[in-house]
């Protein structure tokens, strides 16, 4: 008796304090436990804590003006299903590839599609489906890597079928003249109208097979079919450490191939510890997903050889080709401070007779960097490389 | 310095300073008023609690008398000592908290009362934590309660709060 006798704010504000599970076990402790485990104000407070980045009332009252009576447990099951898609994914299908960023908004998961058409401006953001209460946009996460998103279409009501129609007219010919417009315009709860749900529910659903699909939150338990569905891998963002500086998101001029988004990261598996350049989004040669180029962790020993010199002293030269062939700007020249010895990926189109051949990866004093592919039989190519974490939200992981 | 008495139900009456009675937040407001009205007095200020029982009132003035001295601890002590004594308190704290279901029940009540927020938070964070991972027939055993739903209902809670539960 204690434990139910303790007012409902004492025994809130103890619940409050517990996980899920064992609010669940409360609830089916007593009645004034199972009052008070599923009141409204105790689980707004738990979503408000939960979720500080988006407003659990407005999912609630999105909700609420749907189908059903919504409450704010509902509204936490929703809220903690849809988690698991906030971060940064890229497409881990398609060549071109696609870096979308997925945040919380206040009545929503928002998102954005990184896209750089040049190296000087600001990304192209296009905004993404939203993923919210209505349920037209569904995340599903497979573990904590991958996430696949259903599109819907907008639910509407279906006319009723032929079929059922006709079945229901045939049913109700005894008690009033079968006309179609009276059918159509017999008021909601009219035995007429109760016929055609009736019908429509037993001819037309025996010919679509009558599965509920094992309800996602949100679905309604109608059944519904995908108008799309994409399926996305989580980027993880390494951070840049001391151990490793040049880690994380970068934009790439690839020139005729456009800007491009690389991950780079460091790799200790092999016998050296190495950099590497990963293709976020790609292009007709090297696709989304493949290793675009990789560099020893160890910068060359200083002073450079006068082979490295020349080919440092050559980035002017680069640079203006570049823009000779292009309506580019002249990138500003840049200062070299550590050479990495790597190689770089060349391939045909559709990524076909892909190799590797001899490259430097060049760190520059601004913190930026670049890779040269030494291409012996076509020119040598300078990619520029610059970091785009202040076109991301989120904080690194 | 006005004198602040507490009178617990069975009319026993107990002294308490006014640094400690602060942490009553019920007591702290009765004494603002008067003092608003009344002005600096020394009359005793006589507080009846109806519903704390003698023993639960000693508890609670325990714990208001020694987080007071802690508190001044904390303020005379320099930065590198707070670590230490923030786990001496922690000690104390747990030490304080080794009570029976029925005497944390009346202690809950009293904090809720009094409204003493830090007492308040221990004794529900002591809750939580008899409550926590236990199945509903085990906090029934904990707190001595007869089951007030009959099995079939226990059985649809339990069902509608699976996904929760795994």
């Amino acid at each position: 008796m204690e434990l139910s006798a303790l007012p409902d704010a004492l025994v809130e504000r103890i619940l409050f304090i517990c996980d899920v599970q064992t609010i669940a076990n409360a609830a089916a402790v007593s009645r004034s436990l199972q009052r008070v485990a599923s009141s409204e104000s105790l689980w707004l407070r738990i979503c408000q804590q939960q979720f500080t980045d988006t407003d659990p009332r407005q999912w609630h009252h999105a909700q609420a003006s749907g189908r059903m009576h919504q409450t704010y447990r509902s509204v936490y099951r929703l809220l903690s299903s849809h988690e698991h898609s906030i971060g940064l994914w890229r497409h881990s299908k398609a060549e071109q590839g696609l870096l979308l960023e997925l945040y919380w908004d206040s009545d929503c998961i928002a998102g954005t599609e990184l896209l750089y058409e040049n190296m000087w401006t600001p990304p192209q953001k296009t905004p993404f489906s939203k993923i919210g209460p209505n349920g037209q946009v569904v995340p599903e996460p497979l573990g904590m890597k991958q996430l696949v998103i259903h599109k819907f279409a907008a639910p509407h009501v279906r006319p009723p079928s032929r079929a059922a129609e006709s079945a229901a007219a045939v049913a109700c010919f005894g008690s009033s003249p079968p006309s179609e417009a009276l059918l159509g315009s017999s008021p909601a709860s009219s035995f007429e109208q109760e016929m055609l749900r009736f019908m429509q529910s037993n001819v037309a659903g025996s010919r679509q097979g009558r599965r509920r699909s094992k309800g996602s939150p949100g679905q309604g338990g109608v059944q519904r079919r995908a108008v799309e569905v994409l399926h996305l891998e989580r980027v993880l963002r390494p951070v840049p450490s001391r151990r490793h500086p040049m880690a994380g998101l970068w934009k790439a001029d690839y020139g005729p191939g456009g800007v491009q988004i690389v991950l780079i990261s460091y790799d200790f598996t092999g016998p050296a510890a190495r950099i590497v350049g990963v293709k976020v989004t790609g292009d007709d040669h090297v696709p989304a997903g493949k290793h675009t180029w990789h560099a020893q962790a160890a910068p060359m020993k200083q002073p450079w050889s006068s082979k490295e010199a020349a080919l440092v002293d050559m980035q002017g030269q680069l640079l203006d080709q570049r823009a000779d062939n292009s309506d580019d700007a002249v990138a500003a020249h840049k200062r070299v401070v550590a050479i990495y010895e790597g190689k770089g990926r060349i391939a045909a189109l559709g990524y076909a007779e892909s190799t590797w051949v001899e490259g430097r990866l060049w760190e520059y004093s601004d913190g930026a960097c670049g890779f040269l592919w030494l291409n012996t039989m076509f020119d040598y190519m300078l990619v520029q490389l610059e970091r785009i974490d202040a076109d991301i939200r989120q904080h690194p992981d | 310095m006005r004198n602040i008495v507490l009178r617990a139900n069975d009319g026993a009456d107990h002294v308490i300073s006014v640094a400690a009675a602060s942490l009553c937040k019920t007591v702290a407001s009765l004494l603002q008023d008067l003092e608003a009205s009344k002005g600096e007095d020394t009359d005793p200020l006589i507080v009846p609690l109806p519903n704390v029982c003698n023993c639960t009132l000693q508890k609670v003035l325990g714990f208001c008398e020694q987080q007071r001295a802690f508190d001044e601890l904390c303020t005379a002590s320099p930065a590198a000592q707070q670590a230490d004594l923030t786990r001496q308190i922690q000690a104390w704290q747990m030490e304080y908290m080794q009570v029976s279901t029925d005497e944390l029940y009346h202690l809950v009540m009293a904090a809720h009362y009094l409204n003493v927020p830090r007492l308040l938070d221990l004794c529900t964070d002591a809750m939580a934590e008899r409550i926590r991972g236990k199945s509903p027939a085990q906090v029934r055993e904990c707190f001595g309660l007869k089951p007030s739903l009959s099995p079939e209902e226990e059985e649809e809670i339990r069902r509608s709060n699976l996904w929760a539960l795994n």
